[in-house]
């Protein structure tokens, strides 16, 4: 219901635009000297809904330094029931995230920076130090960035309003490699490579997963794991003659990542962008697909609270690495996990975005004029899973569900909206 | 029971691409190197200046948001360009 009203008003309001301007197509340029942006983030599925306002603020000067902070609020509902929750309760989940960044030249348009971000939530903490560089090569046609990242998290486990334990603590570093090239006046492409080393606590202290037949336990999993993934994306720009419509672009992307658990997973996606008049709309279809970890079971057989596919073990745990024991053998380190997101699956993610510029302002002075180069950005769409993840999160699409009161059985999605404003500063 | 690091299993593991994967990721890659012979000047920028041509996977501020809602919904870490949050456990 409600993401028809917001797709009715989503096509009222570019079909009145278009109308109301019918003439020549607004430019949408990048606020290259600094920019504020406030988003207002909107996400429902089965479980859960969560609102996620946030603000990003940037400026840039002339001679190259830069500052950048942001804040971002998730306000969410109680924990999902694949997170362990048993019911569905107002917002009593508060995360809060705060950053800054400072950039500084060094030679012609290549950089240093460095960030700080923290995040708090009632039982996860977590501290963020960054520091990047940016190599501007052949007139800033290739952009190289290197950088990397440290995260120190403290993970522990409400036990009621007042009760708190600590379950341990997450380190994970971060390296990127990323290359921007354009490739013509209307093409650019963009690659990069990111490897992420956890190591330390990475279990959910609150899910619960079936072990050896009938017996619940929370989940084991390994403290060490290696993340790879492979971005790649290309934007390409068609021109036109009319004013109405001046272009097209069309941005292909994929992302490969690969780790060590086992998990692989593959997400092409594709993006069109189309100005009309006054307003730019953009479509984006996504596609994912995992292959499970190496230590995922759906072993159990038909159990009653367990969805198809969902991870439960009739053995003990899975045979994963080598431990040691409290007399110092060596024993096989016996891994098991609840979470439906180390399964097999895929999804589909469709959204539809408006940006609209308010050109209309240009008449009130140079306070008008300035604020005439925002953006307000409008989209929402929906997200469709499959197997385990979608019996979980996913809303029933059809009425004659035939889990549809526990969970979701055939076709099953969630919804997600975006409201966005971006003023130049 | 004292839990130590469990060894590593399956490093080298590769990317399972299949062959349509591994054309589009050569050929992209191709494109990428061939197009470093072009130089476009910074006043022949006016159609990469647009705020849809920005190279990656959107607006800064929109990538980080996704980047968390991908680590929220898939489990995914990365792929993204540079999507360093501030942490968090987006494990609802």
């Amino acid at each position: 219901m409600q993401l028809n009203l917001v797709a009715s008003v989503f096509f009222a309001l570019g079909l009145l635009l278009t109308l109301a301007e019918p003439v020549r197509a607004e430019q949408l340029p990048q606020n290259v000297s600094g920019e504020a942006v406030f988003r207002g983030n909107y996400w429902r599925d089965r479980n859960t809904r969560v609102l996620n306002p946030t603000v990003d603020l940037r400026q840039q000067t002339a001679s190259g330094f830069g500052v950048s902070g942001s804040y971002g609020l998730d306000a969410i509902t109680s924990a999902s029931v694949a997170a362990g929750a048993t019911s569905d309760q107002p917002f009593t989940e508060l995360r809060h995230e705060v950053g800054f960044g400072l950039e500084v030249p060094v030679v012609g348009k290549s950089t240093i920076s460095g960030g700080y971000g923290y995040s708090t939530e009632s039982d996860y903490f977590s501290h963020t130090a960054s520091l990047r560089t940016k190599i501007s090569l052949f007139s800033d046609n290739t952009v190289l960035r290197f950088g990397g990242d440290y995260t120190h998290s403290s993970v522990g486990k409400r036990l009621g309003p007042t009760g708190y334990l600590n379950m341990g603590i997450l380190h994970e570093g971060h390296a990127i490699a990323a290359w921007t090239q354009v490739l013509s006046r209307t093409m650019v492409g963009s690659l990069s490579y990111e490897l992420f080393v956890l190591s330390g606590y990475q279990n959910n202290p609150y899910r619960p997963v079936f072990v050896a037949g009938e017996r619940r336990e929370f989940e084991n999993l390994p403290s060490m794991r290696l993340r790879h993934s492979v971005g790649l994306s290309g934007h390409k720009m068609f021109r036109f003659e009319g004013t109405l419509v001046p272009h097209l672009v069309l941005r292909p992307a994929l992302r490969l990542l690969v780790d060590s658990w086992g998990v692989t997973s593959v997400s092409p996606e594709f993006a069109l962008h189309l100005p009309i008049g006054p307003v730019e709309l953009r479509g984006l279809l996504g596609y994912f697909h995992q292959s499970e970890a190496s230590f995922y079971r759906s072993s159990c057989g038909e159990q009653p609270k367990v969805f198809p596919g969902a991870p439960c073990y009739a053995e003990r745990g899975v045979e994963f690495g080598s431990t040691t024991d409290s007399s110092g053998n060596v024993v096989p380190f016996m891994a098991y996990t609840s979470d439906p997101k180390l399964g097999t699956y895929s999804t589909v993610t469709t959204e539809l975005q408006i940006k609209w510029r308010m050109t209309v302002l240009s008449h009130l002075g140079p306070v008008g004029e300035r604020l005439s180069r925002s953006v307000i950005e409008l989209s929402g769409g929906m997200w469709f899973a499959q197997d385990a993840v979608g019996n979980q999160f996913g809303i029933p699409l059809v009425s004659n569900d035939t889990i549809g009161v526990a969970g979701c059985a055939a076709s099953c999605g969630a919804g997600f909206a975006h409201l966005g404003l971006y003023v130049p500063l | 029971m004292a839990k130590s690091r469990p060894q590593f299993q399956r490093l080298g593991r590769a990317i399972p691409l299949t062959g349509s994967l591994a054309v589009f990721v050569s050929v992209s890659l191709s494109a990428l190197l061939l197009g470093g012979c072009t130089v476009v000047r910074p006043y022949q920028r006016e159609n990469l200046a647009e705020r849809c041509m920005a190279p990656g996977f959107g607006d800064k501020s929109e990538v980080k948001f996704r980047a968390h809602w991908e680590y929220s919904r898939h489990g995914t870490q990365g792929g993204f360009g540079d999507d360093a949050g501030g942490g968090g456990c987006g494990c609802n």
